[in-house]
């Protein structure tokens, strides 16, 4: 039953193009590229940390992690530190379909997005004014943007029963030159598995890398959990892990082969979704999880 | 308990390494580090795919990846597609210690070594006459060496309880530019939780053992059957196992 779901509020849009994707018949991965695309290129939505338009380095570089991984076995591909390309996902899409490898970043990323037919732009034209401003305000005081929701993590669930997962950021705003967070990382921003579904992560990339946490929500949901409860069992073990002093920000999407869908997080976190049979894309709330030492 | 596992045969002076420290009562970290940076530092154990002396990518270039992990949450660093460091777990040692991320590649990772006061060395003190002769082939030839065994993984368990996974490699022999395997990504070449142990993974083929999560998913087995462990001798006698996992619980 075809499905899909993405991270916060601004996915709608993506969800809704998946949707109508979906509704002719096509395939999840295409459905995953196609929609991540248009939100990566819109320069409206780099506020949200995705692709053009999104923040950039310390040094004013816009450097763009993105990942793919389908359901089917050893189908993974990733590209991080990527300057220059305001549609990272399908770089990373042909380096799953293309390359020998599963992970290009920095300069060989470059060189290979160039083989593949893509101009590598100009830095200004990977920014937007409201960037441009924002980079010159850290300059000036050195503190980053208030959190502004980041990562487009998207999961599709096609009518022949493929599973792609999707993620597509610009990193943490005015992050060190060649920090690469958990977006991009198997098991950690994205996961993927036939046998069971697919899930997405998005927050704190620094710390949520040290919990492959999708990995671990698509390895509960082969035990049997439901896609909220592993979601739930997996935050909550992180929560305990750390400690509410060390909290940070985390959330978790997942759906399953069935086109069931789950969230769970530690901050308010909104998520949109589809199933075969609504009318429309719905917008859902994970409330966030509270863990008491 | 104090133990030590490394991969593959060539880690016994390593895994000696870390014995020796941890008898006088050095942390699993600080025995990672030491052990892991002289095999990386010598370029007889370049061949083995480590380091200094390792096999150069495609172009030519020697670009090094390494990541350590802690069984405390969050202690994490790695550093990817980074050239003219002969030692490169070392500064995913630093990145871990004094950086706010946990992951830096390319000329970003170069950037902070020199910050953390690497000189950035010269390609050719990256190579060998062994790997210089090898990728001379590769150009003639356009094929990969015949498999010579890659990837130091070590894992340290100290007197405290303490446990520490380090991994380094020079990556796949003539790589493209910028590939990054599975060696140093959390989860996939290592992982560590104190719940638990760790757990490092290492074989020829990085870009398909990250798509499996191997060193995560052998970390919560682990946690979930919660197997007890009959000790562990300083036996440095070499094992074989067919699994190419190896895996230390406290």
């Amino acid at each position: 039953m075809a499905a899909a779901v993405g991270t916060w509020a601004f996915s709608m849009p993506a969800v809704d193009k998946a949707r109508r994707l979906l509704e002719v018949g096509s395939g999840a991965s295409a459905a995953v590229q196609e929609a991540i695309t248009e939100l990566e290129n819109d320069k409206e939505t780099g506020c949200f940390v995705v692709g053009r338009g999104g923040f950039p380095n310390k040094a004013g570089v816009v450097q763009c992690d993105a990942a793919i991984m389908e359901g089917l076995p050893g189908r993974f591909g990733a590209v991080a530190a990527l300057p220059g390309v305001g549609t990272p996902l399908t770089v990373a899409q042909m380096v799953m379909d293309k390359s020998e490898h599963n992970m290009l970043v920095g300069e060989g990323a470059v060189a290979f997005a160039k083989e593949q037919g893509f101009r590598i732009e100009d830095n200004s034209d990977m920014m937007t004014e409201a960037s441009l401003a924002a980079y010159e305000e850290f300059l000036q005081s050195r503190k980053s943007p208030p959190k502004n929701h980041d990562t487009l993590g998207l999961i599709v669930l096609d009518e022949m029963e493929n599973i792609t997962v999707g993620v597509s950021t610009s990193g943490a705003p005015f992050k060190d030159p060649g920090r690469v967070g958990d977006s991009p990382l198997p098991g950690c921003g994205l996961y993927a598995d036939n046998r069971a579904g697919a899930a997405a992560a998005t927050g704190d990339g620094d710390k949520i890398m040290c919990f492959c946490p999708s990995f671990h929500v698509v390895q509960l949901m082969k035990q049997g959990l439901s896609p909220g409860d592993a979601c739930q069992s997996v935050i909550q073990d992180i929560c305990h892990r750390v400690g509410n002093k060390d909290i940070f920000e985390i959330g978790l999407i997942a759906l399953n082969m069935k086109g069931e869908v789950g969230a769970a997080s530690t901050v308010p976190f909104p998520y949109t979704f589809w199933a075969h049979g609504m009318e429309t894309v719905e917008q859902k709330q994970s409330c966030p999880y509270v863990h008491l030492d």
